[in-house]
């Protein structure tokens, strides 16, 4: 499983998925404790993004695209007279979700899994695995299917759509799921193939 | 080794029937399934693709049916969906051909899945949503292929598709070895088939030879 994982490899690539898992716990905690470590973090984490190629790049862009939510976390620490706290929290996002994308982009799922299931041996790797490619393949689909009811509104109406799309839309969205489902099933579902029984005929 | 439907009927959960009973035994090396919309193509192929059990009757094939095996049934039964978007479940082209591979348990999966991309540099790993209609339906059809099943179903392959990939994919299917059963409302899918069968309300209208039944479909 590869999910996230984005290529040209890097030295980011390379590292163990056990050391860099390890070192975002570390990090998080760090900068819980010494938030004076965010001012060097922050550029740091970035750059380590934008070491990753173009997906990494883009995923800057994402991140940045946050601001509006990060502006408002500044505001309204300022207006409860904690401006500096509000820089903070937005500095430690910022930065947090720097690392967490270096490491998604630069692990494979699987690898990730392996060391999830070391920690948490009761956890199904494989089942929580599958669930995650679908979520992270999902989003786009579903994304498109919203802008294409978007413009089918904006064919046939003078005022843009506001809450009418979202019922239609998650119908789909449930009916979709349904197929996808059945996709599923009829490659062996997420539990995988069991055994096949020594009286039965067919073989493969 | 044939899939035989033997009295199969579907009800829907109101208790109305959707498809027969049919009493079928599918052993030619292609065969067509053809019928207006609704007329049970795609119930049919997920009865033999034990996606669905049937109300009444059973789907037999492999030494067992679907009730007894169903869950066995994707080692030996492959489907095509007729829409792409519905079928690709992973993120990555690479992902995506592995998948059933690794579900059968196989360990060189994701190698064999890099081999079978040496024609196509570059997609291991594009990411499915950025494919073109007849690349998806490329993707779909490989990664189904891959698992190397007996019996190949495939529900509308050509929908979606321009002139050229049609004929690009009916040329891929013609090379191929292991059954299929294609269920299509398109009469060019299903001219070189053995056999066709003609369903009309989730019974059987007509079956035999496709030239003298897709003749029949198209002048009714």
């Amino acid at each position: 499983m590869l999910s996230l994982y984005s290529l040209p490899e890097t030295w980011w690539h390379r590292r163990r998925a056990g050391s860099k898992l390890l070192a975002l716990c570390v990090l998080c905690v760090l900068l819980w404790w010494w938030p004076v470590f965010l001012w060097l973090l922050l550029p740091l984490s970035w750059a380590a993004l934008c070491s990753l190629g173009p997906q990494g790049r883009n995923t800057l862009r994402w991140l940045l695209r946050l601001w509006p939510w990060w502006l408002a976390v500044v505001l309204w620490q300022t207006w409860v007279g904690q401006w500096e706290l509000g820089l903070t929290v937005v500095a430690r996002w910022a930065t947090l979700l720097a690392c967490a994308s270096v490491l998604t982009l630069s692990t494979r799922l699987d690898a990730l899994m392996a060391v999830v299931q070391r920690i948490l041996p009761g956890v199904s790797g494989r089942r929580f695995a599958i669930a995650l490619a679908l979520v992270v393949r999902s989003v786009p689909q579903l994304l498109d299917g919203y802008r294409a009811r978007e413009l089918a509104w904006r064919a046939r109406s003078l005022r843009p759509a506001r809450h009418q799309l979202i019922a239609p839309w998650l119908v789909d969205t449930l009916r979709d799921s349904d197929h996808v489902s059945l996709a599923l099933q009829a490659r062996g579902g997420s539990r995988g193939l069991p055994a096949l029984p020594s009286s039965t005929i067919g073989d493969n | 080794m044939s899939l035989t439907l033997e009295n199969a009927q579907v009800d829907d959960p109101q208790g109305r029937r959707i498809l027969g009973p049919l009493s079928l035994q599918l052993s030619e090396s292609r065969i067509g399934v053809v019928g207006n919309n609704g007329c049970g193509k795609s119930t049919l192929l997920r009865l033999l693709a034990a996606l669905q059990m049937p109300s009444q009757g059973c789907v037999r094939g492999f030494g067992t049916t679907t009730q007894e095996q169903g869950e066995q049934w994707p080692r030996w039964v492959g489907v095509v969906f007729q829409n792409t978007d519905h079928q690709l479940l992973f993120p990555t082209v690479i992902e995506e051909l592995a998948f059933g591979m690794k579900q059968l348990g196989w360990p060189d999966a994701e190698a064999r899945a890099q081999q079978a991309l040496a024609e196509r540099p570059g997609w291991a790993y594009r990411r499915v949503h950025e494919l073109s209609g007849g690349e998806k339906k490329w993707v779909c059809l490989r990664a189904v292929l891959l698992m190397q099943t007996q019996v190949l179903l495939l529900d509308e392959p050509s929908s979606g598709l321009d002139q050229g990939q049609r004929r690009q994919l009916r040329a891929e299917l013609a090379g191929l070895e292991q059954q299929q059963i294609i269920a299509s409302h398109d009469p060019q899918d299903l001219q070189h088939c053995e056999r066709v069968i003609w369903l009309e309300q989730g019974r059987v209208r007509a079956e035999g030879a496709a030239s003298e039944v897709l003749e029949a479909y198209l002048d009714a």
